[in-house]
């Protein structure tokens, strides 16, 4: 992994130059409030960083290195600051560090799409939390068997449309809709068990 | 575009099927338009959600294990190595260690034979090695840095000893053979996917830090690279 960043952390954590030094910590205590970062906002960050166009196979990849920057600059994060947005500025910079590295972009969409993404974060959207996870498998369980099962094959066994629709001898683009409408089925289900608003 | 052709490229996108010339295309309508720009962005954000939700190596505590392995392995500071560097060898006897690399090595034989229970990726699996007792638990553990001669092998498809494919490092040394996981982190899955499972063991050199957790042994790769 790398052991250093390239992005400037003013840009990243809102810290200026005139912000308080804090007093040093215990590697425990910073151990301890690095797991309570990584149990409140993982499912969030990983989100994120999915949704600025990094390839899925990468995405924890560079959420676990979003957390460890976040480990190194613990002292930079306020009390009163929202630590959420905090790990999405992080997260955002790590990504479009990625975009720069040459022999790093096939971690990202092709096609422009991700520089596209990335330069159009919402650091202020509500990110997805744990609870959205728990009411994704709730609405899972509330699907047809049939369509439950598409939903599982895909992200559970990580079986591609492509590889689906042979088996099911069925077209791959037919079997994409499918799973298109079955994802808009399970955001509005979550939309309704949350009480909250995707956008 | 159309709604039906726009409903393709993103179908395409999110099964990762998605060619440069389309993927330009789509760039360009979703420049254009931001509705679809947003709506992208859930789609890809509802993907990552339904794989952390369905895939158990994506889980929490997967997750945060292989924070902490990486951590670990930048956390050992260098000083450290003087004592704490360790080398096996896949080789019989033939190789002269030294006092401290040999003392070292025989700690981490130790370390190795008191694991227990080991999951994959948040997966609980059956033992893989020997059980503890009277170990006290520790969250972390002590850390050594490693060098490793060995062979990745497969711990479903060679050892039989867990339901899914997992690459582990087996080492051996004067006649004991020791199997070793490995934690989930970007070398490993690299390793993974350019080289598999290691369905046919593939010798290798394993450099990284060992730990124990909760009894439970764990090398963090830092490198793992196939000596052909």
């Amino acid at each position: 992994m790398r052991t250093s960043c390239d992005f400037a952390p003013e840009a990243a954590t809102g810290a200026g130059p005139n912000s308080q030094p804090k007093q040093p910590v215990s590697a425990e205590t910073r151990l301890a409030a690095l797991e309570e970062l990584v149990h409140t906002h993982q499912v969030g960050v990983r989100a994120f960083i999915r949704s600025l166009g990094v390839n899925e196979g990468w995405v924890d990849d560079l959420a676990q290195e979003t957390f460890l920057v976040a480990y190194r600059k613990l002292g930079e994060l306020e009390s009163d600051r929202d630590a959420g947005r905090w790990l999405r500025g992080i997260a955002r910079h790590l990504a479009a560090n990625e975009i720069r590295k040459v022999g790093r972009r096939s971690r990202l969409l092709t096609g422009g799409l991700a520089d596209l993404l990335i330069d159009r974060a919402e650091l202020d959207s509500v990110p997805p939390a744990t609870e959205w996870l728990e009411a994704l498998r709730s609405c899972l369980r509330e699907l047809p068997e049939r369509g439950r099962e598409l939903l599982v094959r895909r992200y559970a066994d990580g079986e591609s449309a492509e590889a689906m629709a042979q088996r099911l001898q069925t077209r791959a683009d037919t079997l994409r809709q499918r799973l298109l409408r079955l994802r808009q089925l399970v955001k509005g289900c979550i939309e309704r068990k949350t009480g909250e608003t995707w956008r | 575009m159309t709604e039906s052709r726009y409903h393709e490229l993103l179908g395409q996108l999110l099964d990762g099927a998605l060619s440069e010339a389309d993927a330009e295309e789509l760039r360009r309508e979703l420049e254009r338009d931001p509705d679809r720009l947003h709506e992208v962005r859930e789609h890809l954000t509802l993907s990552n959600l339904l794989a952390q939700s369905q895939s158990p190596h994506r889980a929490a505590e997967a997750f945060w294990e292989g924070v902490r392995s990486r951590l670990d392995a930048v956390a050992v500071p260098d000083e450290s190595l003087e004592v704490e560097n360790a080398t096996l060898r896949t080789l019989p006897a033939g190789r002269r260690f030294g006092r401290v690399a040999a003392t070292i090595a025989a700690g981490i034989v130790v370390a190795i034979g008191i694991g227990s229970q080991w999951a994959w990726f948040g997966r609980e699996e059956p033992n893989l090695l020997a059980p503890a007792s009277g170990v006290p638990g520790s969250r972390s553990g002590i850390v050594k840095r490693v060098s490793l001669h060995g062979e990745v092998v497969c711990a479903h498809c060679l050892l039989h000893q867990s339901e899914k494919c997992r690459p582990m490092v087996r080492v051996q040394e004067e006649g004991h053979i020791e199997t070793i996981p490995l934690s989930d982190n970007a070398v490993c899955r690299e390793f993974y996917r350019k080289e598999g499972c290691g369905r046919t063991p593939l010798p290798v050199l394993a450099e990284g830090t060992v730990r124990t957790e909760n009894g439970r042994p764990l090398l963090a790769v830092t490198r793992l690279e196939v000596q052909r």
